[in-house]
């Protein structure tokens, strides 16, 4: 348990510390957010608002229901609708969601995650690549990976990656991730996914790096989710790490 | 020994003939008494009970029972939500008869002018959810009535979820949205037992559907009426009135009427939709006494008739909630307490949980259809872990066998005793009385004080 919390200590700080020289701002938000929040966003599938945990608070007499936070990015966009919109926001976290699932120890999912709101696509693409490639290369992982990416807009997948344009963000995200896990010698694959099927909000790219058969790390961009939630269309983008699993792939020399 | 959990009301006409079809004889079941655990006249290793229908699924998840028959709705209403829970779908006697409808009324709008969502009112809060997530629905709320949620499109709600016998000329259906049929369940751990059972085998021979059909939403025309429809926000003058349906309305109606207060058709014994006042500085609707204390909170109705129980009952569950006793009535005395076996031989449930420790019991059961004042008891008063099990009345028999301590209203205690039981600790003393929004504390309304006054 020592070492699990150790390897837990290790990730939160290279995250906040990798994030803060990067001129992110980290945020918190609400373990209980109203339901409505994820219904009126259309952002989770029916199959994911079924796995979270809704309840009539001592409050619910006017029969609003409320959820223990089943992701963030919902409302960390909400954060920025009534913090910064209409501005550049450079947004990071590490906070747990609740989803119901048959592991009854892991219900309770740490994430570290950030968010990049308002920002160019081209901007924010590049510091994701930036970003996800200098975390995943300064943790010491220790298995094989696999990453899937998915572009909605164009349907691409990456059995066709070869007639991706060079510039795109999936062929370049393809291309950076494989040389850092060239770099260490990882072995990794790139499988093609029909779509995500928790995440509806996704709108032009997602990916997801899978090691062990678990997601560790997903991510993509969800230019509509501040206009499904009843602000002004903003571009937005981000990723989050799982570090339930992510701590289970670390070797004990980190 | 099988145990087998049986429906009552109107469908233990069908459950009857089916079972009368296979041979199997309940004689005592087919009886009108007030008798609910019956023995089979051909089959020695089983045992049977009745429940009002929507108790028999979790009875049969706690493996109290290790089948039961029921409409398949409450079976799928509790598994939408709790999916892991121990049930088996066993046999489908039939299919397609048992159909819910999202309907709207065909001619009143929804006045609602404390909400901006569209409130949507069901016996079947799951099945309606899972139907709102599927459509992807937004700019809503769900609210659970007790029962005849087609009384609340008098304005009061944009939508009620009604079976198909309920639909009649005054409601417009929008979508079909389940479909159903009698169900045979089982307790999933107990399932090797269950199908050695000559009970089991018996039923088996159904010439019915051999697996559980799902169910379907069809039409998923519900966004078009909840985004395009407009809620009218009323400016209206009069005052509007609760009263409670069933066994109470008849003694309501007549307090009304003694108080000056003529209601329309206050004799007859079927509930009416609609307004029964006869004055036009009031609106009188009939809903269950159950449901007031949220109408009331959420605006609906300014003041209305109902048993403190009830709205106890709904403060527990919900300390904010903007609802006040206005005035006691002073009749329909209930006390509402702690019921345990008499055969315990304690004096109150302190003593009886010293008991419990002594058999071995570590989770003390209660079963009560009042959630809220059980919850509130038990939080207080039970000092190891504890279980509210909801059940819908006729709670007769739980106790000792499948719960420790039942939270039960009695009047003369004459129910508790002939069934070997005894309320112990007392928890409130309700009877019938006026309740109120909380906002006419500070904006007196002339109307509702000269209603409260006839009464005084």
């Amino acid at each position: 348990m020592v070492d699990t919390l150790k390897k837990f200590q290790v990730i939160e700080q290279l995250f906040r510390d990798v994030l803060n020289a990067n001129n992110f701002t980290e945020i918190r938000t609400n373990t209980v957010q109203p339901l409505n929040l994820y219904t009126s966003a259309g952002t989770l599938t029916p199959s994911m608002l079924h796995g979270t945990y809704s309840f009539l608070d001592w409050d619910g007499w006017s029969g609003e229901r409320v959820v223990l936070r089943p992701d963030v990015t919902v409302p960390a966009a909400q954060w920025y609708l009534n913090n910064m919109e209409g501005q550049e926001a450079k947004l990071f976290y590490i906070e747990p969601v609740y989803r119901f699932i048959d592991d009854k120890n892991n219900r309770e999912i740490w994430q570290c995650g950030t968010e990049l709101i308002g920002i160019s696509p081209e901007t924010a693409n590049e510091a994701i690549i930036k970003l996800v490639t200098e975390l995943l290369g300064k943790l010491n992982l220790t298995t094989a990976i696999k990453v899937i990416i998915t572009n909605k807009d164009n349907n691409l997948q990456v059995d066709n990656y070869d007639s991706l344009p060079d510039e795109s963000i999936a062929k370049r995200l393809i291309k950076a991730l494989g040389n850092i896990f060239d770099k260490h010698g990882f072995n990794y694959e790139f499988i093609d996914a029909s779509q995500n099927k928790k995440f509806e909000y996704y709108t032009n790219y997602a990916f997801s790096v899978i090691a062990n058969d678990t997601e560790i790390l997903s991510g993509g961009r969800y230019d509509n989710l501040c206009e499904g939630l009843g602000g002004k269309k903003a571009y937005a983008s981000g990723f989050a790490f799982n570090m339930n699993e992510l701590i289970k792939l670390l070797s004990d020399e980190q | 020994m099988i145990k087998l959990a049986v429906p009552r009301g109107s469908i233990q006409k069908n459950v009857s003939e089916i079972l009368a079809d296979l041979s199997i004889d309940i004689p005592d079941y087919n009886r009108a008494n007030r008798v609910y655990s019956y023995e089979f006249k051909n089959i020695n290793d089983a045992i049977a009970r009745s429940f009002a229908e929507k108790d028999i699924p979790i009875q049969v998840a706690l493996g109290n029972y290790d089948l039961g028959i029921v409409t398949s709705w409450w079976a799928d209403e509790l598994l939408i939500k709790y999916p892991h829970l121990s049930i088996e779908n066993l046999i489908l006697f039939n299919d397609s008869v048992s159909k819910l409808y999202s309907t709207r009324s065909n001619d009143k709008l929804p006045l609602n002018d404390n909400l901006d969502e569209h409130i949507i009112v069901t016996e079947f809060p799951n099945i309606t959810t899972d139907y709102l997530y599927a459509n992807r629905t937004t700019n809503y709320r769900v609210f659970e009535a007790w029962g005849n949620p087609e009384t609340w499109l008098n304005g009061d709600a944009s939508i009620a979820i009604l079976p198909e016998e309920k639909l009649t000329d005054n409601v417009k259906v929008i979508d079909s949205i389940y479909q159903g049929g009698l169900l045979l369940i089982g307790n999933k751990k107990n399932l090797k037992k269950i199908k050695e059972s000559k009970l089991f085998k018996l039923l088996n021979e159904y010439k019915g559907l051999s697996s559980r059909s799902p169910f379907h939403f069809f039409d998923n025309k519900i966004n078009d009426y909840v985004n395009n429809t407009k809620k009218i926000y009323s400016t209206r003058k009069q005052i509007r009135i609760a009263i409670p349906d069933g066994h109470a309305f008849r003694h309501t109606a007549l307090a009304l009427n003694n108080a000056g207060v003529e209601i329309k058709g206050y004799t007859d014994s079927e509930v009416i939709q609609g307004d029964l006042s006869n004055n036009v500085n009031m609106i009188i609707n009939v809903m269950r006494p159950q449901d007031m204390p949220q109408a009331v909170s959420l605006g609906l109705y300014d003041i209305a008739i109902t048993g403190r129980d009830w709205l106890k009952n709904f403060i527990y569950n919900y300390p904010t909630a903007p609802v006040f006793e206005m005035h006691d009535l002073k009749q329909s005395k209930y006390r509402i307490g702690a019921v345990v076996s008499k055969d315990l031989n304690v004096t109150n449930v302190n003593e009886a949980m010293e008991v419990w420790a002594s058999q071995g019991i570590k989770k003390i059961r209660i079963a009560s259809e009042y959630f809220g004042i059980a919850d509130y008891f038990a939080r207080n008063f039970i000092k190891s872990e504890y279980q509210i099990i909801p059940i819908s009345g006729a709670s007769e028999g739980f106790v000792p066998e499948d719960a420790e301590i039942l939270v039960e209203g009695t009047e003369t205690g004459a129910t508790l005793e002939a069934n070997n039981l005894e309320m112990k600790d007392l928890i409130l003393e309700s009877t019938n009385c006026i309740i109120g929004h909380k906002n006419l504390i500070d904006n007196v309304n002339p109307l509702i004080v000269d209603f409260i006054n006839r009464f005084q």
